[in-house]
């Protein structure tokens, strides 16, 4: 079925919306998942939760890619539920690795409020549209998706050790642009 | 702000730019993924014959090269642009260490699968200072190509590299590739036709080592250096962090990299930020973007 008619489907509020959007893209957003929680009966239930939210949602939002609307509800509901765990000492996984390199570039600040965090995310859209093709796709694929260094690298027929300096670079050139943006006290 | 702030915020990475990820136009590009591992190489291969030369000079005490005001007086001589380049370059006497950096986890990774110890100093990039060359070719195409020579000051040393007269918060002088792109790939394709080799992909960096020093001189003897600008208005990467990785190059590197080399104490590189990089583009047009296409060793008749 087209995404246009699970849309569709959505907007007439026919639950056939959710198994539709569940044969089209369960597999997408358990992956999503699986690579940030490293747990399937979590990641299943991030799942049902995206379609949940997702049917909340639709109407009034109509999506313009549904794949990536749905991406980024699993995305923040996985790493709500990572955040959860990690409370109770359960995190680890590919999201802790990422996490890890993410601190290589602020270090280990207090939480930005909402309007900081706004802020932020304009700025690091626009970092991240600037970089060139290869450093924004493995950065897209490594800090949004979470996927691990050996997919990425599988992913574009690299090596991981290309995969990790492009990372490397691409994280270097985040810092200093969040230090040119204000966003990182450049003593620091 | 801190790191799930940040990860957060990649939540805002538009659509077309998470589209774009699920298939990268350059991939099973092959000529691009060489010229990426290459620049690596180059990096690697350039610092190498940069230093050995200044060891060579420079007896057994331990010192300085401090760079001076440069211009070419023989545009048409590769050799003497070559040499003035790395006559201001760094750095020490003999020692058994490598020094790497530029994709400082690449060298660290590459080096861990080996088995050959290393160990890092960190430093910080008071200031660089950009030469900046065309090379042509035979048929009148051109790539550009630079270098640099940065003063770095030293932070945290390892105790074992102390005997080297290396200490936090002394400054050095490092010689620095600059990334190039070509003007076009015919340029590398001019290579492979010479070398009579069928350059395809390399796989990983010791791929792109061994294939480093296969090429002959003669694969560049028609390439002719043209210096094109010395530029220090371009602004100064105060601040930067410079890593360097100290390797061993004596046991499985040294053989590796053959017995010429065994004396070499290291050779360094940092990524040049953005701002340095539009300033260079916004003056002369060029793409730094990892796309190195020569490697030399040319460099080791000259020294």
């Amino acid at each position: 079925m087209t995404d246009e008619r699970i849309i569709e489907l959505y907007f007439s509020r026919d639950e056939a919306a959710i198994s539709e959007t569940d044969l089209k893209y369960g597999g997408y957003c358990f992956s999503i998942a699986e690579n940030i929680l490293a747990d399937r009966r979590d990641s299943e239930e991030c799942v049902n939760s995206t379609w949940f939210a997702a049917w909340n949602a639709m109407p009034p939002k109509r999506p313009n890619v549904l794949k990536l609307f749905l991406a980024r509800i699993t995305r923040g509901l996985a790493f709500n539920r990572y955040n959860e765990r990690a409370a109770k000492k359960r995190g680890g996984g590919e999201m802790s690795l990422v996490l890890d390199e993410l601190s290589e570039v602020v270090g280990e600040g207090n939480a930005a409020d909402e309007a900081e965090l706004e802020d932020l995310k304009a700025a690091v859209a626009r970092f991240v549209r600037a970089l060139p093709e290869r450093e924004r796709n493995v950065l897209v694929r490594r800090c949004f998706y979470t996927e691990s260094i050996g997919s990425i690298a599988a992913r574009y027929g690299i090596s991981g050790s290309g995969v990790m300096s492009a990372l490397s670079r691409a994280r270097k050139k985040l810092k200093y642009f969040l230090i040119k943006e204000g966003f990182l006290d450049e003593r620091k | 702000m801190n790191a799930n702030d940040l990860y957060k915020s990649f939540d805002a990475v538009d659509d077309d730019t998470l589209a774009n990820s699920e298939t990268d136009r350059t991939r099973g590009n092959r000529l691009v993924k060489w010229i990426s591992a290459a620049a690596a190489a180059m990096v690697l291969g350039f610092g190498i014959f940069a230093i050995s030369h200044i060891i060579k000079s420079s007896g057994d005490d331990p010192h300085v090269v401090k760079p001076t005001e440069q211009t070419t007086d023989d545009p048409g001589s590769l050799a003497a642009a070559f040499a003035e380049i790395f006559k201001n370059a760094v750095l020490l006497p003999s020692a058994d260490r490598i020094m790497f950096d530029g994709g400082l986890e690449s060298w660290k990774a590459f080096y861990d699968n080996k088995g050959i110890p290393y160990s890092a100093v960190e430093g910080e990039v008071i200031s660089t200072r950009y030469y900046l060359y065309w090379l042509n070719d035979e048929h009148g195409r051109s790539v550009a190509w630079g270098a640099a020579v940065s003063e770095v000051m030293l932070g945290s040393v390892p105790a074992e590299l102390n005997k080297l007269g290396l200490a936090a918060g002394e400054t050095v002088y490092v010689y620095d590739s600059v990334e190039m792109v070509p003007a076009d790939n015919d340029c590398f394709r001019l290579m492979s036709a010479k070398t009579g080799k069928n350059i395809t992909c390399v796989e990983d960096l010791e791929d792109v080592e061994s294939f480093l020093f296969e090429i002959t001189a003669d694969d560049l003897v028609n390439y002719s250096f043209e210096p094109i600008v010395r530029d220090d208005t371009l602004p100064k990467e105060i601040g930067r962090k410079y890593y360097m990785l100290v390797v061993r190059s004596s046991g499985e590197a040294g053989s590796r990299l053959g017995n010429a080399y065994e004396q070499l104490l290291y050779c360094a590189v940092s990524v040049p930020t953005d701002e340095t990089l539009g300033s260079l583009h916004a003056a002369y047009g060029f793409r730094f973007d990892q796309d190195i296409v020569l490697i030399s060793e040319e460099l080791s008749r000259i020294f």
